[in-house]
């Protein structure tokens, strides 16, 4: 029984033991979830032309993935022909039983929180969970020896030329990993399932404490945060190998830290870090030098006095913050290009035969143009705030300053900038802990070959190295670099911010 | 607030009705004023502009002549190369096919001939680097061992032939791609900068570049009125100057001169003439049939009615006399007169793109191409769109790609949003919980991912690892969890009165029934409000499609289909196209871009009347918080 006294229910109806193998259990449980993720334990990895990044996930659910290099060897009628589908589909299946058992552990786990009677029924499926992953690792086990044996059943001169093509291989580890894993969930849910009778239930009904039942039903929205961003955090190990997209990471091209300093030590890569830098310090520099712009602007529509017109104002100019840079590419091509508005304009006024200039295709004022579209598109976004802003300062403050004698320019300058201030403090701190994270996508669509050395931000040249130039590891490096320093830049801002207002902004 | 005074205030007070009366008045006289000085005093011009086309035949005598002018030196890798090495066959230093062969040899004991080699392989150099620092090298092999072999070895031997020794990574970036078949590789080999400064010179050619010996020419006063004699017209060198134009490729034997003059007859007279002069100037005398040759001129624009420079000025007279009437008469101080002048001016900037683009799509095309249609439409029609989203004869679409890419931009938006307003209020409820387990420590876990990001190449190996490239799902999934979002949820419900919720779970309903009966409806308000970010978010996806998709060009979003056809046929101004091209790429190009950018706005601008009520509001509730 639960004693209630006190503000937490002790929990004197588990006896040590049967505690200490539930949460045995359940770390054994959540450890084999995890080897769900990580492709050096991937069983289903029967092939060495079986790419070596892919996870157990992906082997058991995408069959176009698993056979992407396999695929020439598969067609019946060439002379290539020396794996059938059907075997490979057996390992998928092999695959997919031990997913399903993991996902049937999975909700053991969360069935373990329970109360003693719902403990009876949920330790159950831990075991059917470990028999669906020993039987999945056994299927698995029989499609490598099919495919095995049939290349050795079309003769051996054959299996000889042809088994450097599929290249069978037994993923040792990954085996080894999943079969402990299996034996070891067994051995515990059974150990779980004794202790759970081995005292009176006498809950009516299966039920789960409160706040187990909670986390429960939010457990699901923590897995994807952890799948999307906790997870890419594994990435950064191709930082320690020299690998170019596909690449295995084996011992044979792990280079520890000497990406880093070949940044620092190779000149070609440090002169165009630096060209990147200050490409990038700049645009910022300049976005930030231009942020009293907003303000400017929601003061001055204050100032108007039809309200209709404000309305129609901010409605109008908020449009461009809708669209994509794509768009804005699209529009700024429109009117730029060399069969844009501005020259057909010019056409029309100076000589015919007037020649055509694109001037989207130069490099001259790149950061100033980028700067300008920028305000373009975001100017009567970032209004608002100020606006919204200004509508909440107080009248009685205005009306004490006429009363003084204050005329309009005074009121502004030292009562609407005042209030504002506050909210402006805090956007600058956040375009200051952002100063290296520009966005990729506005240099992107605007970068041609002429204008590449001005407009190439750090995240841009991260794309280009990394997916343009396939150079994975260098650029996972400046990658992880950028990170680091957000984070230190965005704890200094926040600092500040306590330092001087007294309030943290994150 | 109180009355403003205004320049007039003191001594004239005029009804609304007056003043209204005064604006317009003066609005209609400027405006007439200017029709009537554009139309019958300044002296219409009308212009016809021929265009031709001057052919370099004789090519060598201009490279090898002693004038520094005519020529520029320019890498020429695939030249040099040539040089190096040789016939097939013949035994001597550098012979690239047959190191190649040799290297195979050692590595699996297989020969292939070198003349086998070279009909496999095929250097060039790469058009689209304007510098000509990138050669392809091109492989061709069925069997796809044989086909890796013999890349990675072209590869290898022509950085030895290069460098003298193996390049390092500082010196080149190797880039590769197959084409679809499997048997066909391109290694695209991209010197540095340096390194192609370091080459030695035989991997340097010349070529002709005509682009300054035209601008002396045309500088030239003489010259200009050498073509006036020739053509037969009486004219000065300035207007010559003004009325003829040469233009070319950097490296191109061919020439564009385009002459307008007031009739057809003397405009082709007049380009024809420019031809010769300026042949007879390249050659230093006069230029033989066989050395220079120009083509019929070809008519591009007939009678175009010019508008004198003074029609603007006045044009922006009769707008500054209109705002400075406004100022005077309406009984309001200058400043704020600018002040409204200015927000009509950025408002017209916000809004005009969006009035261009659209009546270039509707417009005829072959004006568009001319470039007529800038402030009204003329010959309307609706082709464009039926091109784009139409249907053909038989049933399928005449431009699968767009509807593709429209289908699956409209699924992710409906279905995508649908699910992160889900999750984010599913989980923004759950953490307003005291209860849960830990709360606080997973509410952190979740935020922090706000502030940190593990970056975008990391980002995307975990994508491919999780096998989602190519996958409509990685469109879906990645999005369904939004800190922002969560966070703008928690503080909302947390300001909805507890009772209502304990009210309920007396009344024993469970949490599910708690959430869905009383606090989804109550939080409509925030939840619109990031349902309508979320799904313009989505609408203007183009990162993740550019970055996952490039295995599935079905699954491209509207914006990546818009991005591709944007960069198609970009028109940079010393591209050097024959008119018949110029005229299809002009009808079909750039309607075709506008039409799509159309397409991937119009439903924006629909639904945003509906989603300006909510944007205030989204604000306000995101300021409580931040």
């Amino acid at each position: 029984m639960e004693k209630t006294a006190g503000k937490r229910p002790v929990r004197v109806d588990q006896s040590r033991p049967e505690q200490i193998s539930l949460w045995a259990l359940r770390i054994i449980i959540l450890l084999v979830v995890l080897m769900v993720f990580f492709p050096p334990f991937n069983p289903g990895r029967i092939s060495s032309k079986i790419s070596g990044n892919l996870t157990l996930l992906t082997s058991a659910t995408s069959f176009s993935t698993i056979t992407t290099k396999l695929s020439a060897y598969m067609v019946e009628n060439s002379r290539r022909f020396a794996l059938r589908a059907g075997d490979l589909q057996q390992s998928m299946l092999g695959c997919l039983m031990i997913l399903g058992g993991t996902l049937a552990a999975g909700a053991g786990a969360c069935i373990s929180l329970g109360n003693r009677k719902m403990r009876r029924i949920g330790a159950w499926f831990p075991i059917a969970g470990a028999a669906l992953i020993l039987g999945g690792l056994a299927v698995n086990r029989v499609a490598y020896g099919n495919i095995v044996d049939f290349i050795h059943s079309m003769g051996e001169e054959f299996a000889a030329d042809h088994l450097a093509d599929i290249d069978p291989q037994w993923p040792q580890f990954a085996y080894s990993a999943w079969t402990a894993g299996g034996i070891l969930m067994l051995a515990v849910s059974m150990a779980v399932l004794y202790f759970s009778y081995s005292r009176k239930c006498a809950d009516p009904k299966p039920a789960m404490d409160e706040k187990y039942r909670l986390f429960i039903m939010f457990l699901p929205v923590l897995i994807l945060s952890f799948i999307f961003a906790y997870l890419p955090i594994y990435g950064w190990r191709y930082a320690f190998y020299d690998a170019k997209a596909g690449d295995e990471l084996t011992k044979d091209i792990f280079v520890g830290f000497d990406n880093f300093t070949m940044l620092v030590n190779d000149p070609g890569f440090s002169s165009k870090i630096l060209q990147v830098l200050r490409n990038t310090l700049i645009m910022s520099g300049l976005g930030i030098a231009t942020s009293w712009l907003p303000i400017a602007f929601a003061i001055l529509l204050a100032e108007v006095r039809s309200t209709k017109f404000q309305r129609t104002v901010q409605t109008l100019t908020t449009i461009p913050n809708f669209l994509s840079w794509v768009l804005v590419y699209a529009v700024a091509l429109s009117i730029f290009a060399a069969d844009g508005l501005i020259n057909n304009l010019q056409s029309m006024l100076t000589a015919s035969g007037f020649v055509r200039t694109d001037y989207l295709a130069s490099a001259d004022g790149v950061w100033i143009k980028m700067l300008l579209w920028g305000t373009w598109k975001g100017l009567g976004w970032s209004a608002i705030i100020y606006v919204a802003g200004i509508a909440g300062i107080d009248q009685q403050l205005y009306e004490a300053a006429k009363v003084d004698g204050a005329n309009r320019f005074r009121c502004i300058w030292h009562i609407t900038v005042p209030g504002l201030i506050p909210t402006y403090m805090v956007m600058l701190l956040m375009s200051i802990a952002g100063i290296l994270s520009n966005g990729m996508e506005q240099y992107l669509v605007f970068s041609n070959p002429y204008n590449g050395d001005y407009i190439q931000v750090l995240d841009l040249y991260v794309y280009n190295l990394g997916i343009g130039n396939n150079q994975l590891s260098v650029s996972t490096v400046i990658g992880i670099l950028k990170s680091l320093i957000a984070v230190v830049l965005l704890f200094g801002a926040n600092g500040i911010s306590k330092a001087v207002r007294g309030e943290s902004i994150i | 607030m109180e009355k403003r005074k205004g320049f007039l205030s003191n001594r004239i007070v005029l009804k609304g009705w007056q003043k209204l009366l005064i604006i317009l008045g003066c609005t209609v006289i400027a405006a007439l004023g200017a029709w009537v000085y554009c139309e019958k005093i300044a002296t219409p011009v009308y212009v016809t502009t021929v265009r031709t086309q001057l052919h370099i035949e004789d090519i060598e005598t201009l490279m090898t002549s002693s004038d520094p002018t005519l020529t520029t030196e320019v890498l020429d890798i695939p030249g040099g190369l040539r040089n190096e090495i040789g016939e097939v066959g013949s035994k001597g230093k550098g012979d690239y096919y047959r190191y190649i062969s040799d290297e195979i040899n050692e590595a699996t004991g297989e020969r292939l001939k070198p003349k086998e080699l070279k009909a496999m392989i095929n250097i060039s150099t790469d058009p689209a680097d304007g510098t000509n620092q990138t050669v392809l090298i091109a492989v061709k092999n069925s069997d796809p061992e044989k086909l890796r072999m013999i890349t990675d070895a072209a590869v290898r031997q022509f950085g030895v032939i290069i460098f003298g020794a193996e390049a390092d990574s500082g010196q080149v970036a190797v880039t590769e791609s197959a084409d679809e078949s499997g048997e066909k590789l391109t290694v695209a080999y991209r010197l540095t900068d340096e390194a192609a400064a370091k080459l030695p010179s035989q991997f340097k050619g010349k070529t002709l570049n005509l682009v300054t010996p035209m601008e002396n020419a045309l500088a030239d006063d003489d010259f200009c009125e050498r073509i006036a004699l020739t053509a037969g017209i009486s004219a000065k060198a300035a207007d010559i100057r003004k009325r003829v134009v040469l233009s070319t490729t950097a490296d191109s034997a061919v020439m564009t001169l385009t002459a307008a003059w007031n009739d057809p007859e003397s405009a082709q007279k007049l380009a024809t003439a420019a031809g010769t002069e300026f042949a007879n100037r390249l050659f230093g005398g006069e230029a033989q049939p066989w050395q220079a040759a120009t083509d019929e001129p070809v008519t591009v624009s007939e009678n175009v009615k010019e508008w004198p420079i003074t029609a603007v000025i006045v044009t922006i007279a009769a707008l500054i006399a209109l705002i400075v009437s406004y100022a005077l008469f309406s009984q309001q101080p200058l400043f704020d007169t600018m002040v409204v002048v200015f927000f009509i001016v950025f408002t017209f900037i916000c809004v005009f793109p969006f009035y261009y683009l659209f009546i270039n799509t509707i417009s005829d095309n072959n004006l568009v191409a001319g470039g007529q249609i800038n402030f009204v439409p003329k010959g309307i029609h609706l082709m464009n769109y039926d091109r784009i989203l139409g249907k053909n004869a038989d049933g399928t679409f005449k431009n699968q790609d767009v509807i593709n890419a429209l289908k699956v931009t409209l699924a992710r938006t409906l279905l995508g949003t649908a699910l992160m307003v889900l999750t984010s209020a599913w989980a923004g409820y759950l953490v307003t919980k005291r209860k849960m387990w830990h709360r606080s420590f997973w509410y952190r876990a979740l935020v922090i991912t706000m502030y940190f990001n593990a970056g975008l190449i990391p980002w995307y190996t975990n994508m491919l690892m999780l096998g989602l490239t190519g996958n409509f799902l990685a469109y879906i999934l990645p999005g369904m969890v939004a800190p922002y979002n969560i966070i703008l949820v928690k503080t909302y419900i947390e300001s909805i009165p507890g009772s209502l919720e304990e009210s309920a779970i007396i009344d024993g309903a469970s949490t599910y029934k708690v959430f869905l009966r009383i606090i989804l409806p109550l939080s409509v308000p925030i939840l619109a409000t990031i349902a309508i970010f979320g799904a313009v978010g989505n609408w203007n996806s183009f990162q993740d499609s550019l970055l996952l998709m490039s295995s599935a060009p079905n699954l491209y979003t509207l914006q990546h289909r818009l991005y591709v056809y944007l960069n198609q046929t970009t028109s940079i101004n010393t591209e050097q196209i024959s008119e018949q091209m110029a005229q299809n790429l002009m009808n079909t190009g750039v309607t075709t871009k506008y039409t799509i950018a159309m397409i991937t706005i119009i439903p924006i601008l629909l639904v945003y009347p509906i989603m300006q009520r909510y944007f205030v509001k989204g604000i306000m509730l995101g300021a409580v918080k931040g």
